[in-house]
């Protein structure tokens, strides 16, 4: 996996513009699409749904995502949320 | 399901994305702190109660009932007084800490939550739940009254609003638009739908708690009120016409039927007209009756609900004052036979005159019990015993005092209780709670409870007096009447004259000599016979465990003669928390000095006692530490005269009792202390006291040895050697001791591995019985290397002191055949698995390992060890 397939995000209202964007160009990503989230300490409703959107848009698994460095509260508001399946969380 | 009209596919997907939109928030307000959610608090109370005018108004509007002033107070009260009770709970992370108990809650949001509102009171039901939802980080769907479905939105609104500008997650507050009962029904059904709150009419209520979701629905009321003679009449007067009146009595809390005491009847009524209530005759009563209650039902006509006393009066072509409050009727009972009787949320009042206190009560539990069960109940009295007993017939949550009933229930204006719009009517309401709902019953409370070290004990004999002639501090203790309790061979030996030489010479000494055998029944009878013909104020027990444990059970009876010695004997886990509790009042006192005559039992300082029931063929155990001698007596004279067989016996016993005192469950550094020693002097003078009865030191160290050991024993307890034992033992009539001793090699080599099952012992590790074995080789310097080596060195250690004191070292060596063995083991196992001893072995027996211990038991020797 290219370095550069990462995706910092910074801050709660990063999430959502990242989610956004990937979901504007998942055709051209190849293989996994990776989103570093340590700089994200909890995560707000418009990140969510962008995930959630993301989500649904790679459902076909062409694409895999992976969400780096997620903080246990935010994992947990994508396990209320039914998210958590839909991601892979690298250690 | 069928008979409902079906949600069209537009609608389904509107409710879908409400709970879709709802749940996101609920995710995302999970990671919210204290802080975060009370920065969003404050400020929507502030906009509730800058739009508490307005938003009343809109009721009055839409629902045309209630009254416009009393509507704004209640959405004042649902702000403030909701924010002041709020205000400083913590309902994020950690809420409560208790440190001396280990345990900490810590509060876990629900999530969405859908909740009905009332027609009755819609804006104020709405504005506090609104708060109570953000303050505990969860989201809510409303499901408004139809008739009340556009103030109600408002409210919810105004609140959203303020709650997103203060940083609450969008999407946290939805309220349906037009609500139907499809609706509700398909919201109440929905997974994603953790909660239903429902404040409203039975309907709702039943539907809520039909859904199999956790549900909260609050119930009906039909508050009764009873005025006693000693009550304020005044007071209680004006205070039932500003809850009765209050909203137009929409509040369900409100009062329903008075019930005044004859005395003060006539009075109460004049001042209720005085005040501008009107008192109906019987005739306008009846028409009032007919036109506000439905005769089919027997339940209030809605039309009449949150109307005016006036507007009733006009309606039914009553005459009344100008400015009447309420309209009051006389009834003469209670029941479908008296329609009002019932709840009537309207400025209606039944009153009832009652001739004493008892059918006051009994009128009174007769409306309580007439559809409003576990709601509210209302009492003025300045007689405190009245109060109590109306506290205790009303089956209500709320049960006011001296101030009226509507505004009292809602809490925090008129008492201490914790202010609501949702009262609940516990299980006799068809309720899941009976409190004022609040913020706890919006949140899922966790406790961490951490690992706590129960207090433990070590209790024993305050006074003990050891080697030779410790007999003579009896001289020091006075007595008038002193009881020697003994047995015919130790009467012989002449044990008895020595006792008696060192007793003050004023001291009346009496002899009872019991016979040789353990305790029975009918022994301990005789015994305290003699004891209370004497007036005995000290018994010396003079003896082995037999004897002193006669004298413990003697002197119980003797002192408190109800003592139940079957009830006593009820099994238990735990001492400090047994149920049945040994006598504590007692008709006499008798000092109990034990001297024991053999070194093994330690009965001499243990909280036991053993009665044999030779009827019933058992053995009753008796076990407090009431039963504790108060002096114990450790000489070694009276050991001399130990039999070898007896020397042999007993001090495997005294082993045995250091070994499992050793590693129970129940053992601590001083039982352990006391363990160590005695297994240490057993494994050095036991031998010499066997061999040489007249070695005056190994006498007088086995002797130390057994009462050590008792000391570990009485707070540590035993094992499962015990178990065996007392099986084998009692089946095929071997004395106790050598049985310990067959049994005593396989349970160490047993215990000091893996369990198959562990002990609960919240005390110590779990697993740790093999390193105290390799603990007490070291002590006895057995050497080895690993835990390993050194736990089969103690076994060896063991088997060669068993075979220097020529007891049996197999069952088959006792000469019992193998298939009368065989025959007896399931039975065996079976009352093994019974005694209580193995409960505080470090390894839990199963019951086909009980089998295997006497299988090995059966062959003897581990054959050099494993
Ligand atoms: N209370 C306890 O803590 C406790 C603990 C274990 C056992 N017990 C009970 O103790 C009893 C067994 O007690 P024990 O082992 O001391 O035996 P024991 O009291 O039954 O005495 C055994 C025999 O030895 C005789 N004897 C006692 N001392 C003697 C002496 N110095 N010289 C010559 N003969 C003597 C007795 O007269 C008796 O015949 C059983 O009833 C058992 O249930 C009580
Ligand atoms: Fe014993």
């Amino acid at each position: 996996m290219p370095v550069d397939s990462v995706w910092p995000i910074a801050g709660a209202e990063g999430v959502a513009r990242a989610f956004e964007d990937a979901a504007g160009r998942l055709e051209t990503v190849d293989g996994e699409l990776t989103f570093d989230l340590s700089g994200v300490r909890k995560v707000d409703v418009a990140g969510l749904r962008a995930m959630s959107a993301l989500a649904a848009k790679a459902a076909d698994g062409k694409v895999k995502i992976a969400l780096k460095g997620v903080n246990v509260d935010v994992y947990k508001a994508l396990k209320l949320v039914g998210l958590t399946t839909a991601f892979l969380f690298p250690v | 399901m069928a008979d409902h009209a079906p949600l069209s596919e537009d609608r389904i997907a509107y409710l879908e994305g409400l709970v879709s939109q709802a749940r996101t928030a609920a995710a995302v307000f999970s990671q919210y702190t204290q802080d975060d959610v009370d920065r969003i608090v404050k400020p929507m109370v502030l906009a509730g109660l800058e739009q508490a005018q307005y938003l009343a108004s809109l009721a009055i509007e839409e629902t045309r009932l209630g009254v416009l002033e009393d509507k704004a107070i209640k959405n004042m009260v649902a702000t403030e007084f909701v924010y002041n009770y709020v205000k400083d709970k913590r309902t994020v992370g950690v809420i409560n800490e208790f440190p001396e108990r280990g345990i900490l809650e810590i509060a876990e949001p629900i999530g969405v939550i859908f909740s009905v509102l009332p027609v009755t009171n819609p804006t104020s039901t709405a504005l506090f739940k609104c708060i109570m939802a953000i303050k505990t980080r969860n989201t809510a769907i409303f499901g408004p009254h139809p008739r009340a479905a556009k103030c109600c939105a408002e409210a919810v609104r105004i609140m959203y609003e303020t709650a997103v500008k203060n940083g609450a997650p969008e999407g946290v507050f939805t309220c349906l638009d037009t609500p139907t009962i499809e609706d509700n029904r398909y919201l109440m059904h929905h997974k994603d739908v953790r909660l239903i709150d429902a404040t409203g009419g039975p309907g709702a209520v039943k539907a809520a708690y039909s859904s199999g979701k956790p549900a909260m629905g609050v119930g009906a009321g039909n508050t009764p009120v009873y005025l006693e003679k000693s009550a304020d009449v005044d007071m209680a007067v004006v205070d039932i016409i500003t809850s009765k009146t209050f909203d137009n009595g929409t509040i369900c809390a409100s009062e329903q039927t008075v019930v005044i005491d004859d005395g003060i009847y006539d009075a109460t009524l004049e001042k209720f007209a005085e005040l501008g209530a009107h008192i109906c005759n019987p005739e306008e009563a009846a028409i009032l009756s007919q036109t506000v209650i439905d005769p089919e039902t027997g339940f209030m006509r809605p039309i009449a609900v949150g109307q005016a006393a006036a507007t009733i009066a006009q309606y039914i072509g009553l005459k009344v004052k100008p400015g009447t409050k309420l309209l009051i009727a006389p009834i003469a009972g209670v029941g479908r036979g008296h329609p009002l009787s019932v709840e009537k949320l309207f400025p209606v009042l039944a009153v009832y005159r009652a001739r004493s206190r008892e059918e006051a009560f009994k009128t009174c539990v007769d409306v309580n019990h007439l559809g409003g069960i576990g709601h509210t109940a209302v009492v003025f009295s300045s007689n405190e015993e009245v109060i109590r007993k109306f506290g205790e017939v009303m089956n209500a949550g709320r049960i006011i005092v001296n101030s009226p009933g509507s505004i009292g229930a809602l809490g925090g204006v008129y008492n201490d209780m914790v202010p609501t719009f949702s009262f609940g009517c516990g299980t006799g309401g068809g309720n899941s709670t009976m409190d004022n709902v609040n913020i706890y019953h919006y949140l899922n409370v966790k406790r961490v409870a951490r690992r706590t070290q129960a207090h433990m004990w070590f209790r024993v004999p305050n006074q003990i007096y050891f080697n030779m002639n410790a007999i003579e501090n009896i001289r020091q203790f006075p007595s008038r009447s002193t009881m020697i309790i003994t047995n015919p061979p130790l009467e012989r030996l002449g044990h008895v004259d020595t006792v008696r030489r060192y007793l003050p010479p004023d001291t009346a000494v009496h002899v009872l000599v019991i016979p040789d055998a353990e305790p029975e029944a009918k022994v301990v009878r005789e015994g305290v016979e003699a004891l209370n013909a004497y007036k005995v104020d000290q018994i010396i027990a003079l003896g082995g465990g037999s004897v002193i444990d006669a004298a413990k059970i003697m002197k119980l009876q003797y002192e408190a003669p109800s003592a139940d010695l079957e009830e006593l004997a009820a099994p238990f886990l735990d001492i400090r928390k047994r149920v049945v509790q040994y006598p504590t009042e007692k008709v006499h006192h008798a000092r109990l000095i034990a001297a024991a005559t053999t070194s093994g039992t330690g009965s001499e300082v243990t909280p036991f006692a053993v009665l044999i029931d030779k009827e019933a063929g058992r053995k009753i155990t008796l076990a407090d530490y009431s039963l504790t001698p108060d002096v114990a007596i450790v000489d070694p004279q009276f050991v001399m005269t130990m039999p070898k067989g007896l020397t042999a016996d007993t001090g495997i016993d005294c082993l045995v009792h250091a070994l499992e005192a050793g590693v129970s469950i129940h053992s601590s550094p001083y039982t352990e202390a006391n363990a160590m020693q005695a297994i240490r002097l057993t494994f050095r003078y036991l031998p010499t006291a066997y061999a040489q009865p007249d070695n005056v030191e190994a006498r007088s160290m086995m002797h130390n040895a057994a009462c050590i050991a008792a000391l570990a024993f009485s707070n540590a307890s035993v094992g499962v050697n015990h178990a065996l034992a007392h099986a084998f033992g009692a089946r095929f009539g071997v004395p106790h001791g050598r049985a310990n001793a067959l049994m005593l090699p396989h349970v160490i080599a047993y215990n000091a591995s893996v369990p198959s099952k562990f002990m609960p012992s919240p005390n110590q590790r779990a697993y740790v019985a093999h390193k105290k074995y390799a603990l007490i080789a070291d002590l006895l310097g057995l050497g080895g290397e690993t835990v390993e080596e050194k736990v089969n060195h103690l076994i060896a250690a063991v088997e060669a002191l068993l075979d220097r004191l020529d007891v049996p070292r197999s069952i088959a060596d006792l000469g019992i055949a193998r298939e009368e063995f065989q025959q007896a083991l399931p039975g065996l196992a079976k009352v093994a698995f019974d005694d209580p001893s193995w409960r505080s072995n470090p390894r839990m027996p199963l019951a086909t390992e009980l089998v295997e211990l006497f299988e090995r038991a059966w062959h003897g020797r581990r054959a050099g060890g494993q």
